[in-house]
């Protein structure tokens, strides 16, 4: 039975759902809108909503800070051990490649008179090129033991194949009949025991670049999932304090809003740069770094395989090399067209000009080699070495651009999040205050 | 106090040698052959329509003096036909007087300028490798300059820039010994007999640090391409010991010829370039490569860091690499041109003498014989270049 003097009940609004709580006869009733259907009220709602949002966004930090730490780590990793270490494998290599092409040349050139000294010092820069590198790629490659295991090999390597070509060197000067044997035991020392232990420190570098580019990723996806998580709580809260107070405009949460929204661009943006930045120097430094280290080799061994033939060890097999050469070629240069660099492809006609020019050479050197000993080696050391060298040093040009623009990316990339790690502390640190001051002020408000 | 080698060339037109020796001095001949042979020449890989001539089209360029061709005979010059076919407003400077004081006073402080006043210097190869060292040097801009594959690899292998990817020669030169036979009684053969006494007082020494230093260190069986701090000082010591006991007595740069001609001197480190002059009067005289090599030198064309004009430089430098106007330039200047083809070129126009001349075109074997300096740390060459100069300077004569 109702009393005529009660009050008619309050309707409900549509956001707010009616509980058995009526109105106090002691004071203004509560706006129902403040309370909840479970029972909770609105402030314990606010309250609620703050503390998931908050820890979501304490979460946030300490993921996102930590995958920048490891990925920043990495990446400076990357920068100065791990991209430097592949560079450095691939120059050992090809400095050893180069000593064993000029070792013949020096050797064929005491035999046929006195010895040259410009290749001579060519050797002999090669060879503790080699050595120094060995000594770089060693301090380069950390704590891998079975890299140091392999550079150990390739350093021992090195010194048995100096001495083996010191040995037929003295042979030849002193007029024994088994110098050509001690410089084929050389070459053969090379190919068998130094060159395989290469290819394994190599293939080491690059499983190591391959980790420290990936590294840190997933961490990063995590962070960012939980940052959008803490940003779907905060924007909730808002919705629903809008809801509840008819207030669209909260100063505070709107701050913590942006500086959670900018910690997750900041985040995602680094990552994203610098995964594009890898993937940049991968495909068009490293990948072409390799393409051009294959090419030089294939020279090398070319150059190297043309001086055995002229020693009578063999005939050189000069076609099956030239057309693997022009298979490498046909690589760089496919790679600089799809890097659309106009100094790329002009660097690789360069290349192929010098290249073709060194073809004529073999081709001559090989018609005339069997036939006409003499001819053919004195166009060995003169034209043919002569635009051996012009090839080569063409290729080193192009390996130079392919270095820097590897390093280049690889220091984008260790760029891309010197400052991440700051803004993954101090902004999501700024939106949790933004959220505890903003419900704070709305509860203060609702009291 | 320091002096030019193309400078002083320069100024050797107008020197009693040239007066007294041949009415048709070698530079006259070669002048007017230049002028005959050459004239008609077009370019071919120059021609305009075979480059971006988007960019800049002003250039602005130091060189030594008397290193490029002059309009002759109505003729037209390299500078005059650059500028018709390429349409490259060309400044062309030829006041680059040496690698010491010039290079400070001229080039340091051009290039220190927000833009540099030169878009292309030519300094000699050990001033560019500091140069290049220092990044003060542009990368070339090879996608103007297809024909860089006319460089000679020789010029390609220097440690400070394998393969030229900073700077392109522009002339070369040797640095051996130049004889009077009459005077030496006897056929030279090495450097050692520079240190012969039965010349003593009459042997003159270059005054250039690298070129004097580097022959005695071949004297000693060192290698001027790989010196080293003790190698170097060794060379220097006997340069030294010479001077001290008046084995040498007089220091010259292009005045060595004046020298040898006059009879005051038997022997003097020479430069190819300058005896090749001299030879065209006096073909009593002789130039030696020794038999333990002779110091090989070369000025090449750099783009100083920060030139607004770098696309204008390659297409020049491009231009200079064609083989028919590198040969035009090798026949008036009588220095050897790093440009391949342009051997077979100077045949091409009928100037066999020119293309079979043994000091424009070294062979095979005196090729192997020749050694570029191979550079110390800066200070190491400062300290030298000081020790040098204090030994020398007293030894040039009263001018």
């Amino acid at each position: 039975m109702a009393t005529p003097t009660a009050p008619p009940p309050v309707a409900p609004t549509s956001n707010a759902v009616v509980g058995s709580q009526t109105q106090s006869p002691f004071g203004p009733a509560p706006d129902q809108r403040n309370v909840v259907a479970d029972g909770r009220t609105t402030p314990s709602w606010y309250r609620t909503m703050a503390v998931i949002t908050v820890v979501l966004t304490l979460v946030f930090a300490a993921v996102a800070t930590a995958a920048a730490l490891v990925t920043r780590s990495a990446s400076q990793r990357l920068e100065n051990s791990t991209a430097p270490s592949l560079i450095a494998v691939q120059d050992l290599s090809s400095s050893v490649a180069e000593a064993d092409a000029a070792a013949t040349a020096v050797f064929l050139s005491g035999q046929t008179g006195v010895e040259d000294r410009g290749l001579r010092n060519l050797y002999s820069a090669a060879l503790s090129r080699s050595s120094r590198q060995t000594e770089q790629v060693a301090s380069l490659i950390g704590a891998d033991e079975e890299s140091h295991a392999e550079l150990q090999n390739v350093a021992v390597g090195l010194v048995d194949y100096s001495g083996q070509v010191e040995t037929a060197r003295v042979r030849s000067q002193v007029g024994q009949d088994n110098a050509d044997r001690a410089l084929q035991a050389a070459l053969d020392l090379n190919r068998v025991e130094i060159a395989p232990s290469l290819s394994i420190v190599t293939d080491r570098a690059q499983e190591g670049f391959a980790r420290d580019s990936t590294e840190g990723n997933y961490l990063g996806i995590a962070a960012v999932l939980v940052g959008l998580l803490a940003l779907l709580m905060l924007v909730l809260l808002q919705v629903g304090m809008a809801n509840r107070s008819r207030r669209i405009f909260n100063l505070f949460l709107l701050l913590g809003t942006v500086a959670l929204l900018a910690t997750i661009i900041v985040l995602g943006r680094g990552l994203l740069v610098r995964q594009v930045a890898l993937s940049n120097a991968e495909s068009g430094g490293y990948d072409s770094i390799v393409a051009t280290s294959n090419l030089q080799s294939s020279v090398f061994d070319l150059q190297s395989d043309l001086g055995i033939g002229l020693l009578g060890n063999g005939r050189a097999e000069t076609a099956e090399a030239l057309l693997q050469i022009d298979e490498d070629v046909a690589r760089i240069r496919n790679r600089a067209v799809l890097d659309e660099s106009d100094r790329e492809v002009a660097a690789v006609d360069l290349l192929e000009a010098r290249l073709s020019r060194y073809r004529t050479s073999v081709e001559s050197i090989a018609a005339s080699s069997g036939s006409n000993q003499a001819a053919a080696i004195e166009l060995f050391e003169g034209e043919g070495l002569s635009n051996f060298n012009g090839l080569n040093t063409a290729i080193e040009s192009v390996l130079s651009d392919n270095r820097a623009q590897f390093n280049s990316g690889v220091a984008a990339a260790s760029d891309s999040l010197w400052f991440v790690p700051f803004a993954t502390i101090i902004l999501p640190i700024l939106a949790a205050l933004g959220t505890i001051l903003g419900v704070q002020r709305r509860l203060g408000e609702y009291q | 106090m320091s002096r030019s080698r193309k400078s002083k060339s320069a100024a050797a037109s107008s020197l009693s040698i040239d007066q007294a020796l041949s009415p048709v001095s070698r530079r006259t001949f070669l002048l007017g052959l230049g002028a005959v042979g050459l004239a008609s020449c077009g370019t071919s890989a120059g021609s305009p329509a075979s480059y971006d001539l988007g960019g800049s089209n002003q250039l602005t360029m130091l060189n030594w003096p008397d290193y490029i061709d002059e309009p002759s005979n109505g003729s037209g010059s390299t500078i005059e036909d650059l500028r018709a076919s390429l349409g490259i407003d060309v400044e062309y400077v030829a006041e680059y007087a040496d690698n010491i004081d010039g290079f400070q006073l001229i080039v340091d402080n051009a290039i220190n300028q927000s833009p540099p006043l030169y878009d292309i210097v030519v300094p000699t190869n050990w001033r560019a490798a500091e140069m290049i060292a220092g990044g003060n040097a542009e990368p070339l801009p090879i996608e103007l300059i297809p024909n860089h594959a006319n460089l000679d690899s020789a010029y390609m292998t220097n440690a400070w820039d394998r393969g030229s990817r900073f700077q392109m020669p522009w002339q070369a030169g040797i640095t051996g010994i130049a004889y009077d036979p009459a005077l030496t009684e006897r056929e030279l053969n090495s450097v050692q007999d520079l240190f012969d006494p039965a010349f003593a007082g009459r042997v003159g020494i270059i005054g250039e640090m690298r070129e004097a230093v580097g022959l005695a260190m071949l004297a000693n069986g060192d290698d001027p391409s790989r010196p080293t701090l003790s190698t170097a000082q060794a060379g220097l010591e006997r340069l030294v010991d010479a001077v001290g006991s008046g084995q040498i007595t007089t220091a010259t740069y292009e005045d060595f010829a004046d020298r040898l001609s006059s009879g005051e001197l038997a022997a003097a480190m020479a430069w190819s370039g300058d005896t090749a002059l001299l030879l065209g009067s006096r073909p009593d005289l002789k130039f030696l490569i020794p038999d333990e090599g002779a110091v090989q030198w070369f000025d090449t064309m750099v783009i100083p860091k920060g030139s607004r004009n770098v696309s204008a430089a390659g297409r020049f430098m491009n231009y200079v690499y064609d083989p028919v106007n590198a040969a035009r330039i090798t026949a008036f200047v009588g220095y050897i041109s790093p440009v391949l083809g342009v051997q077979d070129e100077l045949r091409s126009q009928g100037l066999s003498d020119l293309a079979n001349d043994p000091l424009l075109f070294p062979d095979e074997s005196n090729r192997s014989r020749l050694f570029t300096w191979g550079g110390l740390s800066l200070q190491e060459e400062t300290d030298l270049d000081a020790e040098f100069s204090a030994l020398i300077e007293p030894l040039f004569p009263e001018e």
